[in-house]
């Protein structure tokens, strides 16, 4: 085992000391573990190491790009760290010290759809900072977009991005074969001024409601809906909100989830409760 | 992560922090790394083999005197990263995929929002959330026993749990803390936005009533939007019949009710005149409430 750690490690570091022109001999010549090994062998220990390595995350990938003179392998996967080293670098003590004691607690779940997710995050990130435009496929078609960013909405990860000038959400686990263009881009996606909405959400459509409901039950499934609190107030066992929300079926999903727990609702929205009313009582 | 990468993971790990300094009390080093002297050793073994074997101009020296460790790393290996995008956008997800506010009972508020801080700046997540400066404040991993008042799935009753928290993780429910039920003596997951209060002063009480067996309930529904992603749930457990209508086993009636009303849009069950008139109750209540205040 400890022969891969070497490798592996020589591997990370022949990367660092000469970022540029490696090529599969020159991987071969400088690292002692390779050097004697015959031309097939070096190949199947080198896959198995590369491997090994981009199941933690760093990527070594071998770039034939035809109008490149000569083909290269190029190492990726720790853009991210480096930013933070070097633009925060009086923080970054802290950062790691935090990051390891998450390690130690969190147990990030490895299965296979969520490591192939994970993935597919770390690709369109690295073309949101390098302003890479990305295709892919999505529900049977080529999606052709440039990405922005990221959103959760009850659990469920969907990526922001450009597609014709409008801005378009995508279920993240229904992304595959992300293809990264490589050319930049001199596009504005600013994450802050474009829209990370869903095409169902109208942002003139705001519902203030009134509710009295059980401390506990409000505690347990308030992430059921996004909302803001006006105002709380907690009366023997029961909170009194007034709440504006924007999320109109997360809102009755949470009323429903919570009818025996609920004393009072007071939609003040007059469209809004009659939708609902009509809606419930079919 | 199997055996080779969390050894591979613990020896980069200890390369990226011995960066910061050329000399440790090996103590602080291992409590950093939550490594004990046997994994220490191991460590310190394998890099210096590296070390012998490889051609590097002096990739590092490692001088160990008493308490003390020395540390001479190569201005190659100093400028080498050792943490990766994924492992760093793997658990900035986890984190933003859990509210901060129930996962502040777990890890110090603070070290909590300075690293989600940090990350936002470098991972395009958008984070609507507003946090509150706060005073430092122990995690629930700082204490070795804790009580909890847990509210499990399908009820808003609660039970105590007298548990010795072992690590945090996400399934298809939400976070969960993994731990030892100190009373029951078996490793239990709780949701962590269900655990309602915890207590460090460990008291006596009842243990929850776990004499009466809980009997599995199979939920048959049809989707209603061409098979919709559903939240809360591991789609491997979704199965399709002959007919084409697909199912779920739940642990009890309640917890599928509760998974039916967080669906209602995406699905309608079928083969249960029980549950649907659940559900056409719900709604009476609903709306009676809405329309008390007429």
């Amino acid at each position: 085992m400890k022969n891969v750690f070497k490798r592996c490690l020589a591997l990370i570091i022949l990367f660092e000391k000469e970022l540029e022109n490696i090529d599969a001999n020159y991987i071969k010549d400088n690292i002692p573990q390779y050097r004697d090994l015959s031309s097939s062998a070096f190949h199947r220990s080198f896959e198995r190491d590369k491997e090994v390595l981009r199941s933690i995350g760093f990527v070594i990938k071998y770039n034939n790009d035809k109008w490149e003179l000569e083909s290269k392998y190029e190492f990726t996967g720790v853009n991210i760290w480096n930013n933070i080293k070097n633009q925060q670098a009086d923080d970054s003590f802290a950062f790691l010290t935090t990051f390891l004691y998450l390690k130690d607690i969190i147990s990030l779940n490895n299965s296979k759809d969520v490591v192939e997710n994970n993935k597919n995050f770390v690709q369109v990130q690295t073309a949101i900072d390098n302003k890479l435009r990305i295709s892919f496929e999505y529900s049977n078609k080529k999606r052709i977009v440039y990405p922005y960013g990221f959103k959760l909405y009850k659990d469920i990860w969907y990526l922001c991005a450009l597609d014709n000038e409008t801005s378009k959400t995508y279920i993240m686990d229904k992304i595959t074969d992300i293809k990264l263009g490589d050319k930049s881009h001199s596009k504005d996606l600013n994450f802050d001024s474009l829209s990370t909405d869903f095409s169902w959400e109208d942002q003139t459509n705001k519902i203030m409601i009134e509710i009295v409901i059980s401390k506990k039950a409000y505690f347990i499934h308030k992430n059921i809906f996004i909302h803001k609190l006006i105002r709380s107030e907690d009366y023997e066992g029961y909170l009194h909100l007034d709440i504006e929300t924007y999320d109109p079926f997360g809102l009755r999903i949470f009323l429903i989830l919570n009818d025996e727990h609920l004393k009072k609702i007071n939609i003040l929205n007059k469209d809004f409760k009659q939708d609902l009313v009509s809606e419930f009582s079919e | 992560m199997n055996l080779v990468n969390n050894k591979f993971d613990l020896i980069l790990r200890f390369l990226e922090i011995v960066k910061e300094k050329p000399s440790w009390k090996i103590d602080e080093l291992c409590h950093l790394l939550n490594i004990n002297n046997e994994e220490f050793e191991y460590i310190v073994s394998t890099l210096s083999q590296i070390y012998i074997s490889n051609d590097f101009d002096l990739f590092l020296d490692i001088e160990i005197n008493n308490e003390k460790i020395d540390i001479d790393l190569s201005d190659v290996v100093i400028d080498t990263q050792f943490i990766t995008d994924y492992e760093l956008l793997s658990m900035y997800k986890f984190l933003i995929g859990s509210d901060i506010k129930y996962l502040e009972h777990f890890i110090p508020k603070i070290h909590l929002l300075n690293f989600k801080n940090i990350l936002s700046k470098h991972i395009s997540i958008k984070d609507d959330t507003l946090y509150e400066k706060v005073k430092d404040e122990r995690g629930v991993f700082e204490y070795e026993e804790l009580i909890i008042d847990y509210s499990p799935l399908g009820t808003i009753s609660s039970s105590n749990y007298h548990i010795k928290p072992i690590s945090l993780l996400k399934n298809h429910e939400g976070v969960v803390l993994l731990a030892q039920d100190l009373k029951a003596n078996k490793l239990k997951t709780f949701l962590i936005h269900r655990i309602l209060n915890t207590s460090e002063d460990i008291y006596q009480f009842d243990s929850p009533d776990t004499s009466l067996k809980e009997k599995e309930y199979t939920l048959t529904f049809k989707y209603l939007n061409n098979n919709t992603l559903l939240p809360g749930i591991d789609s491997s457990l979704i199965l399709k019949n002959k007919i084409g209508d697909y199912s779920i086993r739940f642990r009890n009636r309640s917890i599928a009710l509760e998974f039916y009303k967080k669906n209602i849009y995406m699905i309608k069950v079928v083969d249960d005149i029980g549950i649907n008139a659940e559900i056409k109750s719900s709604f009476r209540k609903v709306i009676n409430l809405v329309n008390l205040l007429n």
